[in-house]
C-alpha cells in the first residue's frame, strides 16, 4: 500500500504540475469559493445567534433568572431578603428584581397599552446593560421619582410607518408621558431618557423605580415577578444554578440558556436547515465540479491509462493517482477558502453587518472549519474515485486504441 | 447495429526461446497484432493458452497478469506511447518504482536504461520535446529497465525513418544478444529480415508458415 501511494503521488503530482495549469488553477478557485460559501453563512448565522444570546443576557435575562416555583403564584415574595441570600452565593455578582403593573402610556392622543416594569437601578446597572445603550437622556437611579426610561420601540416615531409596535409617536427626552396604572392610578412622568439596544424584547419596555412603584402601590409589597442574576465570568451558570440551591433559594431557576431555547430554538433549528440545505448545495457543486474535472481529464488521458496498465502498472495505483490530484486541488483551494474566509472575517469585524436587531460579526468555529474540510475532502475523493474507475477499468487494448 | 465475431486467430501455436528475436509477418489482418497482445497478456484469448515458464497465464487474475507484465515483461508501441506529462527519465523510471525499492535506486536503474539507448543527454525532456527516434528509444529504455525476460514490440519503427528504424532494430539485435532478452516483433518491413532469428507468417490468423533464419 505504501508503494502504491508513493507511486500514484509520483504521478499525480507531475499529471498536475505538468498538464493544463489554467484549468487546475479555475478548479482550486471553485473549490475554493465553494468552501467559503459552507463556512461563510454558518458564520453568518453563528453571528446572528450569537448577537441574539448576547442581548438576551445584557439587555433581558442576565444569566440566571428566578421565578415563583409554584406555576398558580405569579410573584416572589420577601424579595429584599431574597436579594440579599442570592448576593451571597459564590459566583453571583449580583440580582435585580421587577415588578411589572400594567399600565396605559398617552402621549398627545397616543396610548400604548404595556407593563411598566420597576427595579432598583442601583440594582439594575449591576446585572442588565440597558443603562450603557442610552440613545438620549440618562438612566434612572434609585432616587428617581415622576420620571420614566422607555425603549426606542416605545418611543417610536413621528412617521408612524416606520414603527415596528404601537409607540408613543415620536417622543423625545423630557416630554411628559401619563400612565393610568390598572389600580386605578394615573401620573405625570417626564422621560429621562431613551435606550436602543436593537433588541426587539428589550426595547419595548418601560421603567421606574422600585421607589416610585411603591408610591404608585401605596405600600411596599416586598415582592417580584422576576430576579434576575448577572453571574461571574467563567463560572459554568448551571454550577451557580446549583450553588443558589443548596443557598436555600426555594423558586424555580433557570439559567439564560434555558430561557432562551424556548423562544430561539425554532429560529436556531430554521438556521440550522438553511445552513444544512447550503452546505448540501456546495457539496453537490463540488463533487459535479471535480468528477467533471476528473472525467474530462481520464477521457483526455485514455490512452496513457491504458499504457500505464500496459506496461503492468495496476489499476489502484493508477485511480489513486487520480484521486490524489482531486485531494491536492480540494487541499489548495481549502487552504485559499479559509484564507479568503479569514480575509472576510477581518473585513466583517471592523465592518459588522447591520442587521435590523443588531450588528452581527461573523463567528469563525474551528470545528467547523475542520469538519466542512472534511466533508470537502471526502466528496471530492469520491467525485475523482469514480471516473478514474470507470476509464481504468477499460479494457488495455480499446483504451490503447482510444475507442469504446 | 450488432456486434460480429471475427475470428482473428485460429490454431495458432509458437514458443520463444530465451534471447531469440522473432518477428511475426504478415498483411493487415492477419491477425499479427491479436497474437502479441495475446502472448504479452494485454489482450485475453477467448480461447487457447498462453504459456510463460511453463505456467497457464490466462488463468491468472488481472492483477497476477499485471505483475507479470510489470517485472517480466517489456512493451514498445508503433505510437511510442510514453505519458505525456512525465520527462524522459521519469517515463523510464515509472515501471521501475512501481516494480519496487526506493524512487533513489528506481533512478538509477532509469539512468542506465536511458544509457543504453544513448539518450543520457535528453533524460528531463518531455515527450513532446523529442523526436519521434527518440520517443522510440525512451520506450525501448522504459521496456528494458525491469530487466524483463520478453520485450513485445508491436510495429516499433512504423512510425520511423530508415536511420531511426535501423538504429531501434540493431538496439533490439544487441538486447536479444547481450542481455539474453527474447523479442517478439510485429513488422511488415521485409527488410527487417537480417536483424531476425525467426519469422512467423500469418494469414487470415493461422500460422502460414514459419522461418529460422541466421542473423547475417
Amino acid at each position: 500500500m505504501h508503494k502504491q501511494i508513493a507511486v500514484s503521488s509520483f504521478l499525480a503530482v507531475r499529471m498536475l504540475l505538468r498538464s493544463g495549469k489554467g484549468g487546475t488553477a479555475l478548479t482550486i478557485l471553485i473549490i475554493a469559493l465553494v468552501f467559503t460559501n459552507m463556512i461563510f453563512l454558518s458564520s453568518i448565522i453563528a453571528g446572528s445567534i450569537n448577537l441574539f444570546h448576547t442581548q438576551t443576557r445584557d439587555y433581558c435575562l442576565g444569566d440566571i433568572v428566578i421565578r415563583p416555583a409554584d406555576e398558580d403564584e405569579s410573584l416572589l415574595h420577601s424579595v429584599d431578603q431574597l436579594l440579599m441570600t442570592i448576593n451571597r452565593v459564590p459566583g453571583v455578582i449580583h440580582s435585580t428584581a421587577r415588578l411589572e403593573l400594567g399600565a396605559s402610556l398617552s402621549h398627545k392622543g397616543t396610548t400604548v397599552v404595556m407593563p411598566v416594569i420597576s427595579c432598583d437601578p442601583a440594582d439594575e446597572v449591576e446585572v442588565t446593560q440597558i443603562h450603557t445603550r442610552m440613545k438620549e437622556g440618562s438612566f434612572l437611579q434609585s432616587g428617581d421619582r415622576d420620571e420614566i426610561v422607555i425603549g426606542n420601540f416605545v418611543a417610536g416615531n413621528t412617521d408612524r410607518s416606520r414603527d415596528i409596535f404601537t409607540s408613543l409617536g415620536g417622543v423625545r427626552t423630557g416630554d411628559l408621558v401619563c400612565i393610568s396604572f390598572v389600580n386605578g392610578v394615573t401620573r405625570q412622568y417626564r422621560i429621562k431618557g431613551i435606550f436602543s439596544t436593537k433588541s426587539y424584547q428589550a426595547d419595548y419596555q418601560v421603567f421606574i423605580t422600585r421607589k416610585e412603584m411603591q408610591d404608585v402601590l401605596g405600600e411596599d409589597p416586598d415582592t417580584a415577578q422576576v430576579i434576575l442574576v448577572r453571574t461571574a465570568r467563567g463560572i459554568p451558570q448551571d454550577q451557580v444554578k446549583t450553588a443558589l440551591m443548596q443557598y436555600g433559594v426555594r423558586e424555580q431557576v433557570t439559567t439564560w440558556q434555558d430561557e432562551s431555547s424556548k423562544f430561539i430554538g425554532e429560529a436556531v433549528e430554521s438556521f440550522s436547515i438553511i445552513n444544512d440545505i447550503t452546505l448540501l448545495v456546495s457539496l453537490i457543486i463540488a463533487i459535479v465540479v471535480l468528477f467533471i474535472v476528473i472525467m474530462i481529464k481520464t477521457i483526455n488521458n485514455r490512452r496513457q491509462i491504458a499504457t500505464m496498465k500496459a506496461i503492468g502498472i495496476n489499476r489502484e495505483t493508477i485511480i489513486l493517482a487520480f484521486v490524489i490530484q482531486v485531494l491536492i486541488i480540494a487541499i489548495i483551494g481549502i487552504i485559499i477558502g479559509t484564507g479568503i474566509i479569514f480575509g472576510l472575517s477581518g473585513y466583517f469585524a471592523a465592518h459588522p453587518i447591520e442587521f435590523p436587531d443588531g450588528d452581527v460579526y461573523p463567528v469563525i468555529i474551528t470545528g467547523e472549519i475542520i469538519r466542512n474540510a472534511a466533508l470537502l475532502l471526502f466528496s471530492s475523493a469520491v467525485a475523482g474515485y469514480l471516473p478514474a474507475y470507470w476509464i481504468a477499468r477499460e479494457p488495455v487494448i480499446s483504451g490503447m486504441r482510444g475507442g469504446g | 447495429m450488432g456486434t460480429v465475431a471475427v475470428r482473428a486467430l485460429d490454431d495458432v501455436t509458437f514458443s520463444l526461446s530465451g534471447g531469440e528475436f522473432c518477428a511475426i509477418m504478415g498483411p493487415s489482418g492477419s491477425g499479427k497484432s491479436t497474437l502479441l497482445h495475446c502472448a504479452g497478456l494485454l489482450d485475453p484469448p477467448t480461447a487457447g493458452n498462453v504459456f510463460y515458464n511453463g505456467m497457464d497465464m490466462t488463468l491468472l487474475p488481472e492483477w497476477q497478469k499485471a505483475e507479470t507484465r510489470l517485472f517480466s515483461f517489456g512493451f514498445v508501441f508503433q505510437e511510442y506511447a510514453l505519458i505525456p506529462e512525465l520527462t524522459a527519465l521519469e517515463n523510464v523510471l515509472l515501471p521501475a518504482f512501481a516494480a519496487g525499492g526506493r524512487e533513489s535506486e528506481a533512478r538509477d536503474a532509469a539512468w542506465t536504461a536511458l544509457a543504453h539507448v544513448g539518450l543520457q543527454d535528453r533524460a528531463s525532456h518531455l515527450p513532446r520535446e523529442l523526436s519521434g527516434g527518440e520517443q522510440q528509444r525512451v520506450a525501448v529504455a522504459r521496456g528494458l529497465v525491469n530487466r524483463p525476460r520478453i520485450i513485445f514490440a508491436d510495429e516499433p519503427h512504423a512510425n520511423l525513418d530508415s536511420e531511426n528504424s535501423r538504429l531501434i532494430l540493431e538496439l533490439f539485435r544487441t538486447i536479444c544478444d547481450q542481455d539474453k532478452i527474447s523479442i517478439l516483433m510485429v513488422t511488415h518491413e521485409e527488410e527487417d529480415r537480417q536483424y531476425l532469428d525467426r519469422v512467423i507468417r500469418l494469414f487470415d490468423g493461422r500460422i502460414q508458415k514459419e522461418e529460422e533464419r541466421g542473423v547475417t
